[in-house]
């Protein structure tokens, strides 16, 4: 059995899943609470982390905040148990032909790495600009692309610099 | 002396990430099996500042190795408890100390409790057996906090004098980047001044009167109008110890008449700005000279560190207290009550 979390969006969700497919899952809307969200449904699934073969997180792109809650669930819960962890890029968790993620405000990630400022007709995702909702799912995760490794390696892939501004200078130089 | 402190009877994991070190400490009652701290220190440098998102990514990245280590310094993998600082710090960091806690908590299924940055600080002098007479008048000094705090018993606080603008580590910070010394200041400035006469330039204390209190942006402002009067011919080593007498003295100063008024038993001096020796050996010396018991923690663990962390969640998880997978995090927060 394998645990998939994504937290990159306003919908946090976990999934329990195996080659057969999705066993049990959750969501939840938790916009900046989603380590809550996340063990409330854990413990409704009564998942206990001894019996997972390997832990998967949502790596993003989306919240950096959200990305790393996730992230540091599935890498922390694989080192309590001895197992290890590997990410799923956010655009393999949303359903759609083409996908956007938001990464500012009227600025949006493609899959091919270029960013837009408008959407083009008939492209899925979340958030302002959508016609139809699109969440990045845990159930939606296919293991079969899936290459767990140690935990410590698992990271989030933010794709961009953080949005606030790094100062170019030193503070008070 | 009967210090009535009763420590948690199993081992703590104690975990601390509210700024720019990644920490893990395992402890025993008060004492401490393993502290391993990563710091970022060197990331943070080119900016002269810790910059939020970039430690909270660093923290990501450090959490398992640092645990990773102090579980085999310390020998043990079962817990009783995990103890980690949930407030006050930057929100990113202190997120993915929390997330890690809790995911240790759950796949464990041990309790939880989280710890407040300030109280971690105020009970690091209880690690290896340090005890303290009541009331403790306690200097607490760092690069975000310059406060005087009486301990009236455990877990008992009342603050009676703080910085009404920069702390003293803050001091520090400004004044090693204006002599170009670099990040973080306070060894930069202590390393400069062992050779430099601390008589040399004259620099204002802040606040004068009968106060509890202090100011540090006057000094900071000194320190610039020393630096472009002379220019390239200031002796660094003579600024810098004129810089750490200025902040030293006042710290002294401050901390003696609050322990008089109070009728302090005793002295304590905890944050990271208590690893200065001149601070340590002047307050030591102070106290003595008013006949008081002095307590400063060891080095390393007077600069942010989990072991600290564990001792004060140690001593909140014997009286019962426990948070559940609901604990958030929290940029400000006064000390417990």
């Amino acid at each position: 059995m394998i645990l998939v979390v994504s937290t990159s969006s306003p919908l946090v969700s976990v999934a329990l899943l195996n080659e057969e497919g999705v066993l049990a899952h959750r969501e939840k809307i938790a916009p900046r609470q989603a380590s809550p969200a996340v063990f409330e449904m854990l413990r409704e699934l009564k998942f206990d982390p001894a019996t997972a073969d390997f832990f998967v997180a949502d790596v993003g792109p989306g919240s950096f905040t959200g990305v790393r809650v996730g992230v540091t669930i599935a890498k922390t819960l694989a080192f309590a148990v001895g197992k290890q962890a590997c990410g799923i890029s956010a655009f393999k968790l949303i359903t759609g032909e083409r996908i956007a993620i938001p990464v500012r405000k009227n600025e949006y990630l493609l899959s091919t790495g270029e960013t837009v400022s408008s959407l083009p007709p008939g492209i899925s995702g979340y958030g302002e600009g959508f016609a139809d909702q699109s969440y990045p799912l845990a159930r939606n995760a296919s293991l079969k692309d899936l290459k767990p490794l140690a935990p410590e390696l698992l990271v989030p892939d933010y794709r961009l610099e953080p949005s606030i501004s790094f100062p170019k200078q030193p503070y008070h130089s | 002396m009967d210090s009535g402190l009763t420590f948690f009877a199993r081992p703590v994991l104690a975990i601390e990430t509210s700024c720019d070190e990644t920490s893990v400490a395992v402890l025993s009652g008060d004492r401490v099996l393993a502290n391993v701290v990563s710091s970022q220190a060197e990331l943070h440098e080119k900016w002269g500042g810790v910059v939020p998102e970039a430690a909270s990514r660093a923290h990501v990245e450090a959490i398992l190795p640092v645990l990773e280590e102090a579980l085999a310094i310390s020998g043990l993998r079962e817990f009783g408890a995990i103890a980690v600082t949930n407030r006050p710090g930057l929100v990113g960091a202190l997120s993915v100390g929390v997330t890690a806690a809790k995911s240790l908590a759950y796949a464990w299924g041990i309790p939880l409790i989280g710890v407040n940055h300030l109280e971690g600080h105020l009970c690091s002098v209880y690690a290896g057996g340090g005890r303290t007479a009541y009331p403790c008048l306690t200097l607490m000094v760092s690069g975000g906090h310059t406060e005087l705090v009486l301990v009236r018993g455990p877990l008992d606080y009342v603050e009676v004098g703080h910085t009404i603008d920069d702390a003293a580590g803050e001091a520090f910070d400004k004044g090693s980047r204006l002599l170009g010394l670099g990040y973080p200041g306070g060894r930069a400035i202590q390393e400069a001044a062992r050779s430099g006469s601390a008589g040399r330039y004259p620099l204002p204390k802040g606040l004068s009167g009968d106060t509890l209190d202090f100011s540090f942006s006057g000094l900071k402002t000194a320190m610039r109008r020393l630096v472009e009067t002379h220019g390239s011919a200031i002796s660094v080593p003579d600024a810098a110890a004129s810089l750490q007498r200025a902040i030293v003295s006042v710290l002294v100063e401050r901390t003696a008449r609050a322990a008089e008024r109070f009728s302090a038993a005793s002295i304590a001096l905890v944050g990271g700005v208590a690893a200065n020796e001149a601070l340590r050996a002047e307050l030591g010396a102070e106290a003595a000279r008013m006949g008081l018991a002095f307590s400063v923690p060891a080095f390393d663990l007077c600069t942010d560190n989990a072991a600290m962390i564990g001792i004060a969640g140690s001593l909140r998880l014997a009286r019962g207290e426990r948070d559940d997978f609901g604990l958030d995090v929290f940029p400000n927060a006064a000390l417990p009550r």
